[in-house]
């Protein structure tokens, strides 16, 4: 009940924040030097038809009103057409979903399974050679131009050893169509040529995307594990004799645990505003590759229901996260 | 000693941001020094046709790209371009950022909410994602990709400044002296300042080489330097089509890019540690 | 009869950047079977690190340089990590912490924690040949709380809680401690400290934390359950009128060097140590004025040569700053490290006035 009121709460909070959004991508779509008017009539449109055009979309009506008009749509799902391809939009989006969305799952997976264990063995053993090393490799991780990464890893696993793809995602034909996510699909079908080749496929561009949120992971797992490893309960425990395994693993993990939770959310950013670039290096047809195209074709639409899409997402997930926090630690739900 | 003076001996003796501190002074000479310093300054403009992707040698320390051009050389002028975005960027967000964070510390009620939902909507979206479209809409150019990343950037200053100032307002002696019946403007200026300068030196520096990154995402997404400039990420896109034989066409850029951020980076963790006391007395038991 | 604690010229080094810091210097300490031994010094004395000493819990920049921990003659000190763990903390010696509050885990419930420390030190093991804190063949994390032992476990607890007058011990247990006062928290501790039947409970500034009306209460509480247990207490504190109450005897440092040894009535009846003196004199006295003590405690990376209380002492002389004195006796029992004690006859000053009856 009262998660219930507390997520009512947020959501009234975070409405104005995404009506913000939607303003913003409003505000930057209306201050393109082209008449989006003549964009849409096209090349060849004499002066009358841009005029028709401008009308029939409304964009002779003031800012104001066309705003609204745009929120009305955006409310109905309806994400504008496409200036180059003339489909819908939101129809491309929803195509190109699963494939950024297996790519950021993997990711993630790599992230967190690496990620937090290394975090909490820096933790414990601070200060020795294992814990400098991975402080360096993390500031290094940091350091790097994903997309670079993700080209010198194919420079040297895809073309110099052969041994992983390109790029795209899959070589020969897809599993049979159930979660369209093909790592997935392949296993339920028990696909198994169609499940090698999708994880090859797979294999650099999720190490490309999250090696960089990995250093990040590391970093706070590894602050949040010290911050509780000084604490004066844990000092109450060890004075007590209660045997160290049990203390770490058992009540270390769990308050370190609690605290990573929040940073997720911050990990789920850094993958998302990664993806773009991934994508293109490893021509992975999901999102972030429609993006880079309609840049390129100047698909103002395009970039404008991409930017807001993100911003959705994100503003989503931190909300589920904040959720979930609520729902983990006693100090939250029980006040 | 004054206070420069204590604060760059501390960085002396912390390695680490010492070391950054020096790969930064080295990207500063060699920006400023670029035409002197580069073997072939005429590169960025003239083309040899006859030298192209020629692997590193003693005439070409770097090798050459796709137009002959000496890779090494373009790199330093590379520099001069990341460091003129860098420096830019940061200082227009610093300029909106901070006044807004002042600004919405300073006074309560509705026109401070309002100042930072303002800045809660633009850290909604990615970063990188905001400037593609601010960049996208505006044309491809590097001024725009500056606008770009200042207008994503500042929100983050503005948190710092807020936070800071919301909690020196709270303090007991601003109460005390509204309530003697005086205006405690003058003293909070004067105790905000030395509490706000490291907050914002330590993510100027760290945002600094985030700011880099995200630039040289932008040109090589296509969406900031031109074609044949020799911006670093742009170069990197335009070698692409020539591996895996001229790998050094690629590998050169990128690791510019590293240390450059590296250097932001470490330098940007060691102020940190360095200006915030508790860390530094931390281990007192 | 032997003592059940005995510290021997303890001598311990904190490194910091600076320079080692010279926090214990040769410090000894005895505590009698069933004694209340108060350990009396303001902030940074060295009280905390002795406390600390006894039961090995030292943060990591901790040298100990020599001296010796003797419980019932068995040296703590070159005891292996293991067996101090599995026997003596939370067995023999148990702990109560000066912050109540931040001694309990906030993620967990007060019932999950306290029957976690009695799965590994519940009175129970004793005898029964499980030493149930050594790890075995199964890794502690693992190993299981048998039924019969976690049941009678648990009603130990609740009879212990209604003790320390806890109410509804029951549904304390299901608490989380950010529900639970300060008051509360420090009798939970005291009833976690007393829970294993332990020869000896270390308690660090136990009331320190806790408001003026509800630290009568709990010296009220402690005195009575050490009575009855007949546990031995090194109680640390930095008030005296506090030591008062509680002590049977009351040893007093002085950065990093026990100054004075005195049973308490003694100890109030006849101060002999300068340093003491001054710290009685420095209590309210009935007319409500204060005295405090000129100058400041010593920095230890550098400390004074000899007596270190001399650069504040109106009796200090060369002895005094070349070496430091060896315990002298002025009373049965009464022990001073000083060259220039108070004689008998001096003017009697303030005794602090009981909260609670003697």
């Amino acid at each position: 009940m009262r998660l219930l009121l507390f997520a009512l709460r947020r959501v009234a909070w975070l409405a104005p924040t995404l009506l913000g959004v939607v303003a913003l991508t409003f505000a930057i779509s209306h201050v393109i030097p082209a008449d989006p008017a003549a964009l849409l009539a096209g090349e060849m449109a004499s002066p009358e038809q841009i005029a028709r055009v401008r009308a029939e979309h409304g964009l002779d009506q003031p800012a104001s009103v066309q705003f609204v008009r745009y929120l009305g749509r955006i409310a109905r799902g309806d994400l504008g057409r496409s200036l180059y391809t003339t489909r819908d939009i939101s129809f491309d989006l929803v195509r190109r979903l699963p494939a950024t969305l297996e790519l950021t799952l993997a990711a993630m997976v790599v992230t967190v399974v690496l990620g937090i264990p290394i975090g909490v063995l820096s933790a414990l053993r601070r200060n020795s050679l294992l814990d400098h090393a991975v402080r360096g490799a993390t500031i290094a991780g940091l350091a790097i131009a994903a997309f670079w990464m993700g080209i010198m890893l194919q420079l040297l696993f895809a073309m110099t050893l052969g041994w992983t793809p390109l790029g795209g995602r899959l070589t020969g034909f897809p599993p049979r169509t159930i979660t369209h996510l093909y790592v997935l699909d392949a296993l339920l079908t028990g696909d198994w040529s169609a499940l090698g080749s999708a994880l090859n496929h797979l294999a650099l561009p999720a190490l490309t995307l999250g090696i960089p949120a990995m250093a990040t992971v590391v970093r706070f797992t590894r602050a949040g594990v010290l911050d509780v490893i000084n604490s004066p309960y844990v000092l109450y425990q060890r004075a007590m004799g209660v045997p160290a395994s049990v203390v770490v693993w058992k009540y270390v993990l769990r308050n370190a645990a609690i605290s990573t939770i929040t940073q997720l959310g911050l990990v789920f950013g850094v993958l998302l505003a990664g993806s773009v670039v991934v994508e293109t290096v490893f021509d992975w047809p999901g999102l972030g590759l429609w993006a880079v195209n309609s840049i390129v074709m100047s698909d103002y639409n395009a970039i404008m229901a991409f930017t807001l899409w993100v911003a959705v997402v994100y503003i989503a997930i931190n909300f589920l996260v904040d959720v979930l926090h609520l729902l983990v630690d006693p100090r939250e739900s029980a006040a | 000693m004054s206070e420069v003076g204590l604060g760059l001996r501390r960085i002396y003796e912390d390695r680490l941001a010492f070391a950054g501190l020096v790969i930064l002074i080295a990207l500063v000479v060699c920006a400023v020094l670029a035409p002197r310093l580069a073997p072939y300054p005429d590169d960025i403009k003239e083309i040899h046709p006859k030298q192209r992707l020629l692997p590193p040698s003693a005439n070409h320390l770097l090798g050459t790209d796709r137009l002959g051009g000496d890779i090494l050389s373009r790199l330093l002028f590379g520099a001069r371009i990341t460091i003129a975005i860098a420096v830019i960027a940061m200082g227009v967000s610093l300029a909106i950022g901070v006044p807004v964070g002042l600004v919405a510390g300073y006074f309560r009620g509705w026109p401070s909410d309002l100042l930072m939902r303002v800045a809660d909507v633009f850290l909604a979206v990615p970063q990188i994602v905001l400037a593609i479209a601010i960049a996208q809409t505006l044309g491809p150019s590097i001024p725009n990709v500056i606008l770009a990343l200042s207008a994503t950037y500042w929100p983050w200053f503005t948190r710092v400044v807020y936070a800071e100032t919301r909690s020196t307002m709270n303090e007991t002696f601003v109460e005390a002296t509204r309530g003697l019946g005086s205006n405690p403007g003058r003293l909070i200026f004067l105790h905000l300042l030395p509490n706000v300068a490291s907050p914002i030196i330590v993510r100027a520096s760290l945002g600094m080489g985030f700011t880099i990154l995200t630039a040289a995402s932008l040109s090589f997404l296509g969406l900031g330097a031109e074609p044949h400039s020799p911006e670093w990420g742009r170069t990197i896109a335009e070698s692409r089509a020539y591996l895996p034989e001229a790998w050094w066409y690629v590998a050169a850029p990128g690791i510019a890019i590293f240390l450059v951020v590296m250097g932001f980076n470490l330098l940007g963790d060691g102020l940190r540690d360095i200006l915030d006391p508790r860390i530094r007395t931390g281990r007192a038991r | 009869m032997i003592d059940l604690l005995a510290v021997r010229g303890l001598e311990l080094h904190f490194e910091t950047e600076r320079g080692p810091v010279q926090v214990l210097d040769r410090v000894n300490l005895s505590i009698g079977h069933g004694q209340v031994v108060g350990l009396v010094g303001e902030s940074g004395c060295g009280k905390t690190t002795l406390a600390r000493a006894i039961l090995g819990i030292l943060p990591l920049s901790a040298r100990v340089l020599g001296g010796e921990i003797l419980l019932d003659g068995v040296d703590l000190l070159r005891m292996p990590a293991s067996v101090l763990d599995a026997s003596i903390r939370g067995r023999r010696i148990t702990f109560v912490p000066q912050d109540p509050f931040g001694s309990f885990n906030p993620v967990f419930t007060i019932g999950a924690q306290i029957m976690e420390l009695l799965k590994w030190k519940s009175a129970g093991l004793a005898g029964t040949g499980d030493d149930g804190a050594r790890a075995g063949w199964m890794p502690g994390l693992l190993r299981p709380y048998p039924r019969r032992r976690y049941r009678a476990d648990r009603q130990a607890v609740i009879d212990l809680l209604r003790e320390v007058q806890i109410p509804d011990p029951e549904q304390m247990l299901r608490k989380y401690p950010h529900q639970v006062s300060g008051g509360q928290r420090q009798r939970l501790m005291i009833a976690m400290a007393f829970l294993p039947r332990p020869d000896l409970i270390i308690a660090d500034e136990p009331t320190t934390a806790l408001d003026v009306t509800i630290q009568a209460q709990i010296l009220l509480l402690l005195r009575r359950l050490v009575k009855e247990h007949g546990v031995s207490v090194l109680f640390t504190t930095h008030d005296l009128g506090t030591a008062y109450e509680i002590c049977d005897k009351i040893v007093v440092m002085y950065a990093g060097q026990e100054m004075e040894e005195a049973p308490t009535d003694a100890f109030f009846g006849k101060p002999s140590h300068p340093y003491t003196r001054k710290l009685l004199e420095s209590l309210p006295n009935p007319e409500g004025e204060i005295r405090d003590i000129p100058g400041e405690i010593p920095g230890l990376i550098d400390p004074p040569i000899g007596c270190r209380f001399h650069p504040r002492c109106p009796e200090a002389d060369a002895n005094c700053r070349r070496a430091r004195p060896a315990p002298s006796a002025v009373g049965e029992r009464h022990w001073v490290r000083c060259y220039h004690p108070a004689g008998a006859a001096q003017p009697s000053l303030a005794t602090p006035t009981p909260r609670i009856a003697r």
